[in-house]
């Protein structure tokens, strides 16, 4: 590979990045522009930038990664990352946005009516965001390693440096334009290759064994009945508890444009998915030899070459390079925006200032963490961080907009224990510590965690039922009034 | 229109609100459920029927190209169902409460 070409295209993204970046600061003035792009982004404008926020690493390269390390069941991952956007349009995208809050903790604090609760929901958000940023870097060090040879730390700190300077520049608004254009950025630069591959395939077509290729103890027979449904729990409900996910919907107009934008938001990922995943089926064709943990999320930037004659290989990889980094630049920024938005409203006292200071420090977090961990494969380390959000924020977010017996101390009490449940379950699972029939239970958690934290939540508020909000009746009518 | 009918105020647009939210709550939850049972019948066909194992499409078993492509278009028809079904209980809240 010419590493010239691959670094070429890196810098190509995070230039163009900061410069759609820095376009928007010229819009962006107040508290209000830089947190939530005053609530006046259109449907298609918002459905792109949403989509190009969630495309993250694990989609970038997990997917394909994990289809040729352990076949069908890495199917699972982007259809649970899909239906979790579905669950939350039935269940919460038009309330949140009517409730005119602009974090979850702004949420929880306006529906509780407790600053305790708030402050519960600000650490369990930030823990999140800085656990689903660390994949990002991860994936960042590995593209730099394996296509331009460089040490790989090269990779995470550039995209450290761009994000910190691209949120604390210009907040909320700019980073919408940044996301709308990555978004179409990840698309094309998915889209031409998975074309340019299959038709490369078609025409000269190799002697593939399908049951070596494609063996059915990998395929749908051979997946596990308990942990497909768990990951499955983890994935669908811990979309709508991601931090990065839900502020988006605060800068929609009204409720029944949040639901616009969420089906767009569907449609527009389902495509990308089914790209992704096709790249993981060429990949147990063409490169079963990278199916190894330490490989596999690789595979989609080494195909090209293998497929394609010379300069045409080096340009896909070029694109598929700059598709990436796109990736890891719009996941990251839309993590940092909203949890330098938690921070700065909840440690240092809002505003301007503020925003930008916490923008800086909640990269540099994970940065360290990066540095201190390993990578582990991209589409599992991402999936945790949904168990822990399903678990923590899913019954909070559900429970509070349907269920006006929530009070302030079944919500805190909810939060912990299922949060914390879930990341013992996941320590205990990376020690090594379980064996036997309990391990699967441990390794995925969701299926007993989120109807633990769901069960604390409601008994604790009925035995506190006495100190529920004053007029929650009259609350969360609003979260359900049509506008105008 | 009889003499007493106009916008609704107060405790009853409180009651239309009430029906409202307890519409889209059903709603959600059929929705929501339907889907479950269509998802968990497709995993179920694709991983119990045999021929699609050994049946091939471009040299990839049915059972995968199935289970790689095959829930999209189930998660978009919900979607769009849901979204337009949502705004017809809207709009009919809207009607109760500028007739009262």
């Amino acid at each position: 590979m010419n590493a010239a070409i691959a670094i070429a295209a890196i810098l190509i993204v995070l230039v163009a990045t900061t410069v759609i970046g820095f376009y928007g600061l010229r819009i962006s003035r107040t508290t209000d522009d830089f947190l939530v792009a005053s609530r006046t982004v259109g449907p298609a404008w918002n459905a792109s930038a949403i989509s190009g926020e969630y495309l993250s690493a694990a989609s970038f390269l997990g997917i394909s990664g994990l289809v040729l390390l352990s076949g069908t069941d890495a199917f699972w991952f982007p259809i649970g990352y899909c239906a979790g956007y579905l669950l939350l349009l039935l269940f919460v995208a038009a309330p949140l946005r009517r409730s005119g809050a602009r974090t979850i903790p702004d949420f929880v604090e306006s529906r509780l009516q407790s600053v305790g609760a708030r402050r519960v929901t600000s650490v369990l958000v930030v823990v999140i965001g800085w656990l689903y940023i660390v994949p990002q870097f991860h994936g960042a060090a590995l593209t730099v390693a394996v296509v331009t040879g460089l040490p790989s730390w090269f990779g995470s700190v550039a995209i450290a440096v761009t994000v910190s300077v691209i949120v604390a520049a210009g907040g909320m608004r700019s980073i919408t334009f940044v996301q709308a254009f990555h978004y179409w950025l990840k698309l094309t630069a998915m889209g031409i290759p998975v074309v340019l591959l299959l038709l490369a395939a078609t025409s000269a077509p190799v002697a593939v064994d399908v049951g070596m290729v494609f063996p059915a103890e990998a395929g749908p027979a051979g997946q596990d009945a308990y942990r497909t449904v768990s990951l499955m729990v983890a994935l669908v409900l811990g979309t709508m508890g991601l931090p990065h996910v839900l502020v988006r919907f605060y800068t929609n107009p009204d409720g029944d444009s949040a639901r616009r934008t969420t089906l767009i938001v569907i449609v527009m990922i389902s495509a990308f998915y089914m790209l992704s995943s096709t790249m993981g089926l060429l990949g147990r064709v063409f490169a079963p030899d990278l199916a190894d943990p330490a490989t596999a999320d690789s595979v989609v930037l080494v195909l090209p070459t293998r497929l394609l004659p010379g300069a045409l290989g080096e340009f896909v990889t070029a694109l598929l390079v700059a598709g990436a980094f796109a990736a890891f630049v719009s996941t990251s920024s839309g993590l940092v925006v909203s949890l330098a938005g938690v921070v700065s409203q909840d440690v240092l006292g809002g505003g301007v200032r503020g925003f930008r200071i916490a923008a800086v420090l909640c990269t540099v977090v994970p940065l360290l963490v990066t540095f201190a961990t390993s990578a582990g494969g991209l589409l599992s380390s991402v999936g945790l961080v949904f168990v822990v959000a399903a678990s923590s924020m899913s019954p909070l977010l559900l429970l509070g907009v349907w269920w006006r017996g929530l009070t302030a101390s079944g919500a805190i009490t909810g939060m912990l224990v299922g949060g914390l449940s879930a990341l013992l379950a996941l320590v205990v699972s990376a020690a090594g510590l379980a064996t036997g029939p309990v391990s699967a239970a441990v390794e995925q958690p969701a299926l007993w965690s989120v109807p633990l934290a769901v069960l604390t939540t409601v008994v604790v508020s009925l035995l506190t039922r006495r100190r529920a909000p004053l007029r929650a009746d009259r609350y969360l009518q609003r979260l359900h009034a049509p506008e105008g | 229109m009889s003499p007493e009918s106009g916008p609704a105020t107060g405790e009853i647009r409180a009651i239309y609100l009430g029906a409202l939210v307890r519409a889209q709550l059903r709603l959600g939850v059929l929705s929501a459920m339907a889907f479950l049972v269509t998802v968990a019948v497709a995993a179920l066909l694709i991983a119990s029927v045999e021929s699609l194992h050994s049946a091939l499409v471009f040299g990839v078993p049915w059972s995968w190209v199935l289970q790689a492509y095959g829930m999209y278009p189930i998660v978009v028809v919900f979607a769009a169902f849901y979204v337009g079904a949502a705004r017809r209980n809207e709009r009919r809240f809207r009607q109760l409460e500028r007739s009262g």
